[in-house]
Formats: C-alpha cells, structure tokens, sequence
C-alpha cells in the first residue's frame, strides 16, 4: 500500500510534464463507458506503442468540445448511440477523415457520406417479453405497445434517454408527428409504473411481474445472460425484433468522430482503423454484445442464437432529423410525469 | 390565619452533583410579603438554593413548602410552572424574540385581559410607552425592569431573584433597587434575592442570611449580621474592620497591649484571663490630635461624608472612619479610642 | 485610523470574489441571449409539474431533515440519557454517505426482489406476484426526499445542537416558571430562539436538494434540474439552461429575502449564561430517545454500511483494482486542497468586511456565496465559459508572439476540478467561519492597533488563533462535501482522472453499485474522520 500511495504521488506530480513527452498518444473523449473501452484501448496501446488518454462523461462532451476550441486536446470521441454523433458533426466540431481500411471495413450505409463520422456497432432496440405471460410475441411492433391487451404491462427507461428519443423521432419519421402522439400518450396510458431505472431494470422487473413487456438494446440481453446474478431475468423473457412483418427492428449505431482540432491526427487516424479492425469488432461483439459492423466479423454465439433480423432501412439520418420532434412531444404528453 | 403560614419554608435540603455536596441540610424560611437575602461568596451554594426552590434541582434531602404546600421532597417534585414562583436572573433572561409586551404576555393565560395586565404592569415598573420595544433596543436596567413585570403578571406567590442587579449600571442600580422593593412590597409578594454584594443586600432586604459552604451561616437584619456577626468570616465579608489581640478582664471589658481596657455595652461569657480577638469597624474608633499620643496617622482617604484613617499605633495598623469636616493632616499624632459597643469577640482558632 | 490598509484588502476581497463570480456571470449573459421558443415549449408542456415537484421536493427534504435534525439535536444538548455522548457524533456519520449511494441501496433493499419484501413474503407464504399485496413504493418524490434527508440532517443537527446549547438554561427556565411545561417551553421559547441556525442548516439542505441529479435521476423524480438537464443535453440550448438555473437563483435570494423581511426587528441573540442542568429522563423517556437515535443511525449509516460491507465482500474479486488506491489518493488530495483555498478566501472576505463596514467591503462576501445553490452540472459548463475564454486568449496571443501555443492549461487540468469546487463550496466556508468571527469582540482589533500591529499581523495574531475551531470546521465540512461532489467532477475531471465520486457513479448509473462497493466506503471512510471531528470542535467550550 505504501508503495501504491508513493506511485501515486510520483505519477500525479508527474503527469503535466509526463503529456508533454509522451509525443506518441491520442485524447478520447467518450460517451462509452470506460468497462468496454479500456480494454480495447489497452491492446490498441500494445500493439502500437501509442499511449491513449480518455476521459469519461454521460452528458455534456459537445459543449466542453466547443469551449475549448482550437486548442481542444481532444482527438477522437466516441459516442454510444446516433444523436450524439450526429450532434458532434453539425455543431461543426468534427473533421473529415479519409481512410481507405475505414472505408473498407465498414460498410456505406454506416459511415457518413461526408466521411465526418463512423458507426462501429450496431444494435437493435427490442421488446423484452414475458416468457409465461405473453403468446405469440414473436409478431410484436412497436405500434402494437399502444393496443389496450398491455394496459399496465409496459416497463421502460425515461423517455428523454437518448434511446428512446432516437425510437420516437423513428416513429415520427415514419407516422408523423400527430400518429406519434397518439401512439405515445397510449403506450404512456399503458405503463405499469413511471418510467424509471434502465433498460435492465425493465427486464427485472418483468421478472418480478411488475409488468409483462418492455423496451430495451439488444445488447442487454446477452450481458444479463452472462451475469450470474441477472442471468434470471434474461431468463424470464424472450427477446423479439419488432417489426418483422414490415419496416424492421428500429437500431441505433455507436460510432466515433474526429474531433476538428484534433493535435494527434496521425495516431487518431490509426486508433480509428483499429476501432474497425476484426480484432476491436470482435472485442465489441464478445464484451459487449454488439452486432459489429465489419462484415467479416460475426457476432458472439449467445448474439447469433437470437437468429437473424430485419433492420428498419431508412437511413439514421433521416430519423435524426426529427429528434427535437421527439423531444418535445415526450414534453407535450409528460411521459416521464 | 394567614400570618402563621410563611410564604416559603425550606427544610433541611441537601443537594448533590454527581458526588460534590453542594447544599447540606439547609433550612429558611420567608414570611410573607418578606424580603430574605441570600447572601455569600460565589460558590457558596446560593444559586443551587435558589433552583432547588424553582424546581429545577432535584433534592437528594429535606423538602421545600410554599405557601404552606409542600412542593419539593426527595421523592416528588412539582414541576417549575405549576409553582406560582417568578425568577429573575442577572442576564435578564427576557425572550429576545419578543417584543417587550410579548415577555410579559407570555405567561398570562387569559388573553383578553393580557394587554391590560401588560399596561398597568409596565406602568407599575415605570417603563410605560415600551410595548413594542424588543430587548436588545433597552438598557440593562429597562430591561431588569421588563423582566420584573414579566415575573409579576404570573402573581407569583414568591419571587426568585438571582443577583439580579449585577449588570445594570451603578448610576441606575440605587433608583431600581429602591423602585423593586417599593413594587414588591406594595405587590405583597414575598422574595428570595440572592448576592454577593452586601450593598446590594442592606438596600433591598429584609433580612439576610449568610451562607458558607452549602450552609446558612447566620439569618438576622442588616445590623445584626454587621455588628453581630457569628464568624469571623462574615465579621470580614459583611465590611472592613480591625483585629486585636485581646485579653478578657470581666464580663464587660477586654484589654489590648496598644489600645488599653476597651468596654463593651452588653456582657459576654467568655472566660476571664483566656486570650480572644476583638473586631471592631472603623466608625467604632474615634481619633484626636494629641502631641503626646502613640498613634500616627501614615494614610488618609477622603470619602465624602467621612474620612477613612489608617493609624499606626506601636505594631498595630487600626483603620478609622470619622467626619470629614475635620480634617486631620497626615503624619499628625492622634489619640485612639474606642466608642462604646457591643464587642465582637471571637476565640482565637475560629 | 488606518485608512489605507483596509483598502488593499477591499482591493484583494474584489478580485478573489470576481473570479469566483465570474461563471455566475457568464450564466447570466448566456440567459438574456434569447431562446424563446424552447422556453415557451417547456413553459407550456412540462415546466409547471418540474416547479411544483422541485417545490415539494425541496419542501419533503426541509421537512423530513428537520423532523429527523430537530428533536435528535434537543435531546442530545437538553437532556440526558444513555450514550447520549456517544450519539453527540454518531448522528454525524451519515454525513459521510453520498446521497446516490443511500438511494441506491434502499431501493435494492425494498424493491420487489429485494431481502425485505422477500422476507414478509416468506413470513406470510405468499407466493404472489406484484401488486397482489401492498408495499410502499420507494422510488418517489417522498422516497427520494426521505434519502436526501437521511444523508443531509447532519447540517442541520449540527448546527441546531450548538444553539441550543447556547442558548444557555435561563430562557428554559424562565418559561417554565411562567407557567408552560416543558414541551410549550421547547415549541415558544427555545424552537423560535434558533431560528436563524435553523434558517441556515435548512438553506444548506435546501440547496444541496435543490442541485441534486444523481439521487432524483435515479428516483424518477423530475425537478427543475432535470429541466436543466433536458434544455441542455436534449435541446442543445445552454441558454434555456442558463435560464432555468437563474430562475431558481432568484427563487431562493427571494425566500431568502422573505425570511429577513418577516424577522424584522426580532434579535434572537441572548448573551446568557446559566449552566444547563440537562433533563435526566425518566426509564422510558430514556428508552424513547435511545430508540429514536438508534433508528435514525440505522437508516442513516449503520444499514447502508452494511449493505456496502456485503457488496464489496461478494463482489471483491471484480470489484477491486489497484487503481483505487491513486483515485483515493488524487480525491483526498484535491478535497484538501480546495478546502484549504475556499478557506483562505473565507477569512479575506470576511475580514475585509470587518475592516470595512462600507457596503462595497461587505460585498465579495455576499457575491461569493451566490453560486451555491447552482446545478453543479450547470456551475461545470459556467466555469468552463470564462475559463475556455481565458485560455483562447492567452494561445492566441502566445502564438501570435510566434510560441507555441500551450493548450488548455486550466480546463484541461485539475485546475479546473479545484476551482469549480471552490465556487461551488465558498458558501459553506463563508457561513461556517462568519459566525465565529462575530464572536470576536471588535475592541480586541482596536486593542491590537493601538498596540501597532497592522491589519495583516492583527489577523494573524488575534483572529486566526482565536479563529480555529471555525477554521476547522469549514475545512473539514467543505473537505466532505467535495469527497462527495459529481456532476461537477464528471465534467471537469482532466484525462485518465477519476475522483472516488465519479467512480462510484459510473457504476451506478449503470445500477451495478456492488462493483463500485470498495470505492463507496473509500468516500465515506475517509469522510469520517472529518465528520467525528466536527463534532468535537462543536464541543469544546460545552462539554
């Protein structure tokens, strides 16, 4: 312990001056939690020498991003879902990145056209379903959770998480807004308890019979099969992708951009062709469930046991554009109230 | 009927704290519309009798009677304000938060009547026209005379008063203490007063009562405690006064190596031939100038209505008060005697 | 008589409370720029059920803190009673708990599955589901309050335990002789006496409850900040953000006013003396009193504790990190450092009104207190506006020399942390040391120039020694408060820097407290030995 503590303090005195000979390193700032970046980061770190700084936040990254400007030491920032990358690219605090192994990694429908930013996972948002109390739930929409057979029977997370706005302005994208509401102020009028917890509580608490459906990422169901303590909640229900029979599932992507200011370009350029390579994707995919986006990359065995889905097309973009939408009506019906 | 009930008794009380004795088997008593002065050093136990009587300290011995009733024993204690008493502390004790009629409201139960009561209560203590003041807007002695009203509306049958002239200023303290005793006299209310001073307690009291050690010592008037007291210590705390070393003559008279045969009005029962000592005030001593005498005068204090001498006379230091028309220079040579009294004479291992 | 020293210390007073109303300022001017529209959406939809839940949740935390800080704080300085010296500090601990923490826990605890309702459901062999029998709820406004109020009486406790001890006996007395028992006497006498303490815990539990994210967030419980939050993060709008937050600035300076305004000319100093002979209760008013301790100890620390022990026992394996022990190391080390500066800038202040009894003296002290009751997030972005501004200037004008620009050598630093702390925790400083300058008496300042010490030696010589336990008590209360602090940390924190808070956070935002179990009691460990010995420098003069 003592010598912990001396290491400490040697490496807290030292750590202006040490950033400023380590010539070889690339800033993070990042939406992603540190459990599933870190490691990647480490073998990044491995393999290349270059020393990766990161700092964490839930909230609040673009606005830091913006005050610092020009001289911002940020170089890359990865954001878990679309809005947020999305945000970063149209405040202007990103730059173009051309890369021919990003180009050939990930796919056309999940970079920017503009090559401002990069998907690097994708995943689905799903309904979570009671195993005893729901039937043939394998033909469920999103639409279908405004029908009065789930009177009290919807879990969900806060309307205002950032995954659930990305739903509703889909449902907006295509309904429009006044078919949203409705559909909204229905599945508000179909909530078993206030929205609360996140998306693993949800599954809990169908567990514990609180209600029979909820909203949840699909990645979630694979980590709580994983945990041995929340392995029975998994077990309680059945994971199904909405939407079949028409548009598909609604998924949301996470991804990372180069920050505009960005002091270590060359080394960012390199971190961001590892984040697409089949080593970090397959990372992705086994630590946290994802559905990577490089194609020659698969998902894990529990992820592939769910069997294949359909994927609503329309473009991220254009379901983007009607987030502010989706934020005020979840403020018009008080879904969260 | 009414005159063979006194307004307080207290039997025989002891105190405790943790394992100190603080008051052992004290008695007193107050009659009715009496005035009894606590009088002693700090430390003396005054105050504790003065909680014991309020109902604050619990007894460990004897019991406590108002008006008759008994109120304290070792086993039941009536609380503070089922009691009928009023208390008075030297901090004034007034409720900051309340304006000067609201402390004097405070206790009375009938609201109607409360603001008429407050009127003629303030009038009583001279502090009409005040109602609205707060506390910290008056002086000390306004404030000890809002506190007065405020224990007065409640009619106590025995009003407490902890050295309650000790913070207000000498100039005011004469005029208040003269104007309390008038109102409490003229209430018919009975008071316990407690102090160190002896000033305070010549002008306010009744009666005094000396306390030592948990122990009242000696209960007389102001004259009996200062020209007989019982103690040396009290002889000493209750003024100034000159030690000789005396030999007892007869029942009458004494004799001092430097002053000579000194005479007493009243006899005493010491034994004749034994070794005493005599105190006597400085007002029992008288000086002359004369060339051929033995004293001389080494100090001289002017005092307004009289003049305080210091004398030497062989070994002895005598202090001596006399008129002070007369002015008598020092270093003059000056004629000690003694003016006829009672003696004070105490043995010598007290 | 000295007429230009106190000047200089004017002169310093402004400068130090610029810098620390600066980001107040710059909030201010992002919320005159104009976002109407977006204030109008949330004026018509949601805004009014954010005000009335702040409304009632701040009135729930006052309420619940006072039952819980009040009769706790008699009992122990007006009666005596078994342990009662033990209990003098043990109602202190729960000072040490992040509130998120405690929240996180109970809800475990109580929920459906959790150890509680499992019990009552095996105690009755009911093999129900949900809602077949009633439980109260925890996730609520009441919920939420009672948690903010289990881990915020302290302030309170602390505060009104001294006044009443202050207040002396006579007062007490008094009133009992005047006919009113004993509990007339508490409610007309000695309550209303310790008002303005009281006013000051509540205004501290009040603006710590109004701030608060991370325990409301959890409890669903949408207030103003959440407001905030939303016109910020969702809506991208800083200045309706900024606007919010000023609006619940001028809420608070106006209850405030209210409050000075209805005590009008009332004192409630009484300079006292008599000695207080503390109640002996009876059996089972002792008994009472044990209980009430005990119980509120339990909910407030003892199981909370335990229930942390137990994750960290079972979660050891991947809960425990090396790491731990450098963010431990860097959390102590910045807390003390910030508790060290907000203290310095508490005596200037307070000093320089004493020297000074123009307005224009008393002013820093009064404008470094303002920042207090911002959303810490808010104050985070607030310190980064002037801070950002600063820095760009500086490159800019550096590279225009022709040298390298240096960065950000502030807001990337924890020079921002430090900083944004001292903001956020001058209020606290201010109060605490405030009160035990005005026992000071004045004639020992004229006592000591007369004697030729100039302002400077004076203080040191005179104030800061009599000073001490109001020191220490600022550095260590201001020392907890920033071990606890989050949002600001999360925003401001430079590269690879976690503090214990921001840790313990990451996990339960992610609801998995039990991996974060070890650095959770690393908070309230080293939270503890300030929070003993803050009841200790309460006790010299009394006990």
């Amino acid at each position: 312990m003592k010598h912990g503590l001396l290491k400490c303090l040697i490496v807290l005195l030292l750590l202006p001056i040490a950033n400023a000979w380590a010539t070889e390193e690339v800033n993070i700032y990042s939406y992603r939690q540190p459990f599933l970046i870190d490691p990647i980061a480490a073998q990044f770190t491995k393999e290349t020498g270059i020393e990766v700084n990161i700092i964490y936040a839930k909230s609040g990254i673009a606005e830091k991003l913006q005050r610092e400007g020009k001289y911002s030491p940020a170089d890359l920032v990865l954001t878990s879902d679309f809005n947020r990358l999305l945000e970063l690219t149209e405040k202007g605090l990103t730059q173009k990145v051309s890369s021919d192994t990003l180009e050939s990694n990930i796919p056309a429908q999940y970079r920017d056209n503009k090559s401002h930013w990069y998907a690097l996972t994708t995943r689905a948002r799903v309904i979570y379903a009671s195993k005893d109390r729901v039937k043939n739930a394998g033909q469920l929409s999103y639409e279908d959770l405004a029908s009065d057979e789930f009177k009290g029977k919807i879990c969900v997370r806060s309307g205002k998480h950032p995954y659930n706005i990305s739903l509703v302005a889909s449902m907006i994208a295509h309904h429009g807004k006044a078919e949203t509401k409705a559909w909204l102020l229905k599945v508000k009028d179909n909530l078993a308890r206030k929205p609360q917890g996140n998306d693993r509580a949800q599954v809990k608490a169908i567990k514990e019979g609180v209600c029979d459906v909820s909203l949840g990422n699909s990645y979630y169901y694979g980590k709580m099969l994983m945990d041995e303590a929340q392995k029975p909640w998994a077990d309680a229900v059945n994971i199904i992708f909405p939407n079949q029979a028409d548009r598909g599932a609604h998924i949301n992507i996470s991804g990372v951009v180069m920050a505009k200011y960005a002091p270590n370009k060359g080394n960012a350029v390199k971190l961001m062709n590892y984040l697409s390579s089949a080593k970090a994707q397959s990372l992705y995919a086994s630590l946290n469930m994802e559905y990577p986006v490089n194609s020659t990359v698969t998902p894990s065995e529990i992820v592939q046991s769910w069997g294949d889905y359909k994927a609503d097309i329309l473009p991220l973009t254009t379901v983007v554009k009607h987030q502010t939408a989706a934020y005020m009506l979840l403020d018009e019906v008080k879904f969260d109230l | 009927m009414t005159k063979t009930v006194s307004a307080l008794t207290v039997d025989e009380i002891s105190i405790q704290y943790d394992a100190k004795k603080v008051l052992n088997k004290l008695s007193l008593e107050i009659k009715s519309n009496e005035i009894l002065c606590l009088l002693g050093q700090s430390g003396s136990g005054k105050t504790t009798v003065l909680k014991a009587i309020a109902g604050i300290l619990p007894l460990t011995h004897g019991s406590i009677s108002l008006a008759g009733q008994c109120v304290s024993t070792t086993e039941v204690v009536i609380s503070p304000d089922k009691r009928g008493m009023g208390i008075i502390f030297q901090d004034y004790a007034l409720f900051p938060h309340l304006s000067v009629q609201d402390n004097i409201c405070f206790g009375i139960k009938d609201k109607q009547q409360a603001v008429s009561s407050a009127a003629a209560l303030l009038k009583l203590v001279k502090m009409e026209g005040y109602q609205s003041a707060f506390p910290h807007e008056l002086s000390g002695g306004q404030q000890q005379r809002v506190a007065i009203a405020r224990a007065l509306a409640m009619q106590p049958k025995v009003l407490l008063l902890d050295e309650p002239f000790s913070n207000v200023d000498f100039h005011l303290r004469q005029q208040l203490m003269t104007d309390i005793r008038h109102i409490l006299k003229q209430q018919g209310v009975a008071a316990l007063f407690v102090t160190h001073s002896k000033e305070e307690a010549f002008a306010f009291a009744d009666k005094l009562a000396f306390m030592e050690q948990g122990q009242i010592v000696q209960t007389g008037t102001a004259e009996t405690l200062y020209y007989q007291p019982e103690s040396t210590a009290l002889a000493e705390s209750m003024g100034d006064g000159n030690w000789l070393d005396v030999e007892v003559i007869d029942e009458y008279r004494t004799l001092s190596a430097e002053l000579g045969e000194i005479r007493s009005t009243e006899p005493h029962n010491l034994s004749i031939g034994c070794s005493v000592r005599q105190f006597i005030r400085p007002n029992q001593l008288s000086i002359e100038v004369s060339d051929s005498a033995q004293g001389k005068v080494t100090e001289q204090v002017f005092n307004g209505e009289h003049r305080t001498y210091k004398i030497v006379v062989g070994k002895l230091k005598l202090m001596v008060n006399q008129a002070s028309l007369n002015n008598i220079p020092m270093a003059s040579k000056v004629l000690v005697t003694v003016n006829d009294h009672s003696a004070m004479l105490f043995p010598i291992d007290q | 008589m000295q007429t230009t020293s106190p000047k200089k210390w004017v002169l310093l007073s402004w400068t130090v409370s610029a810098a620390l109303v600066l980001p107040v300022l710059a909030l201010l001017m992002q919320s005159f720029s104009a976002d109407t529209v977006l204030f109008e959406h949330l004026w018509a939809t949601v805004l009014t059920d954010y005000v009335i839940n702040t409304l009632m949740l701040v009135a729930l935390v006052l309420f619940f803190s006072a039952i819980f800080a009040l009769p706790s704080a008699w009992l122990i300085a007006m009666c005596d009673f078994r342990w009662r010296k033990k209990f003098q500090w043990l109602l202190m601990l729960p000072l040490a708990m992040p509130a998120y923490v405690v929240a996180y826990i109970y809800t475990d605890l109580l929920d459906f599955s959790g150890p509680v309702q499992r019990l009552l459901r095996s105690v009755f062999q009911a093999n129900t589901p949900i809602g077949e029998y009633w439980f109260f709820e925890v996730r609520n406004i009441y919920g939420a309050s009672i948690m903010l109020a289990l881990v915020l009486y302290p302030y309170l406790y602390l505060i009104a335990r001294t006044a009443f001890l202050e207040q002396g006996a006579h007062l007490f007395q008094v009133s009992r002789t005047l006919g009113k028992s004993s509990w007339q006497s508490f409610r007309l006498v000695s309550l209303p006496l310790c008002r303005p303490a009281i006013i000051m815990g509540l205004i501290f539990i009040g603006a710590e409850a109004l701030g608060d994210f991370a325990t409301v967030h959890y409890f669903a419980v949408n207030t103003l900040t959440t407001a905030v939050y939303d016109s910020w993060l969702g809506h991208g709008s800083l200045s309706a953000a900024a606007k919010i937050s000023m609006l619940m600035l001028v809420g608070v300076v106006g209850l405030l006013a209210i409050e000075r305004w209805q005590r009008g000319r009332q004192r409630f100093y009484h300079k006292t003396s008599g000695q207080i002979n503390r109640f002996k209760l009876n059996k089972l008013h002792s008994t009472i009193a044990v209980s009430w301790c005990v119980l509120l100890l339990l909910a407030g620390f003892i199981v909370p504790a335990m229930v942390l022990v137990d994750y960290a026992i079972h979660y050891f394996a991947s809960g425990w990190s090396e790491q731990l022990w450098q963010v431990l190391f860097q959390s102590i080390w910045l807390a003390l450092i910030a508790a060290v500066i907000t203290t310095i800038f508490a005596i200037i202040f307070i000093y320089t009104a004493r020297l000074s009894t123009t307005r224009s003296a008393r002013l820093p002290l009064r404008a470094s207190t303002t920042s207090y009751i911002l959303p810490s997030t808010v104050l985070a972005i607030a310190v980064l506006i002037p801070m950002t501004m600063f820095e760009v200037g500086v490159n800019d004008w550096l590279v225009s020399l022709g040298y390298q620009a240096p960065g950000l050598f502030l807001s990337g630093t924890v020079f921002a942390l430090i900083f944004a702390f001292v903001v956020r925790f001058q209020a606290v400083a201010n109060g605490t040391i405030e009160s035990s300058f005005l026992n000071i008496s004045p004639s020992l300042d004229i006592a000591s120039k007369t004697l030729g010490k100039t302002n400077l030696q004076t203080l040191f010589l005179v104030h800061i020694p009599l000073l001490k336990k109001g020191i220490f008590t600022a550095l260590l209360l201001v020392f907890i408060e920033c071990m606890k602090e989050l949002p600001a940390a999360l925003l401001l924190r430079p590269f690879n820097f976690d503090t214990l808070a921001t840790y313990v956070y990451q996990f339960v935002s992610d609801e998995q407290l039990e991996q974060a179990a070890i650095a959770a009691i690393l908070i309230i460990l080293a939270g503890l030995y300030p929070v003993i010995r803050l009841t200790q420098t309460g006790n010299v003069t009394h006990d």
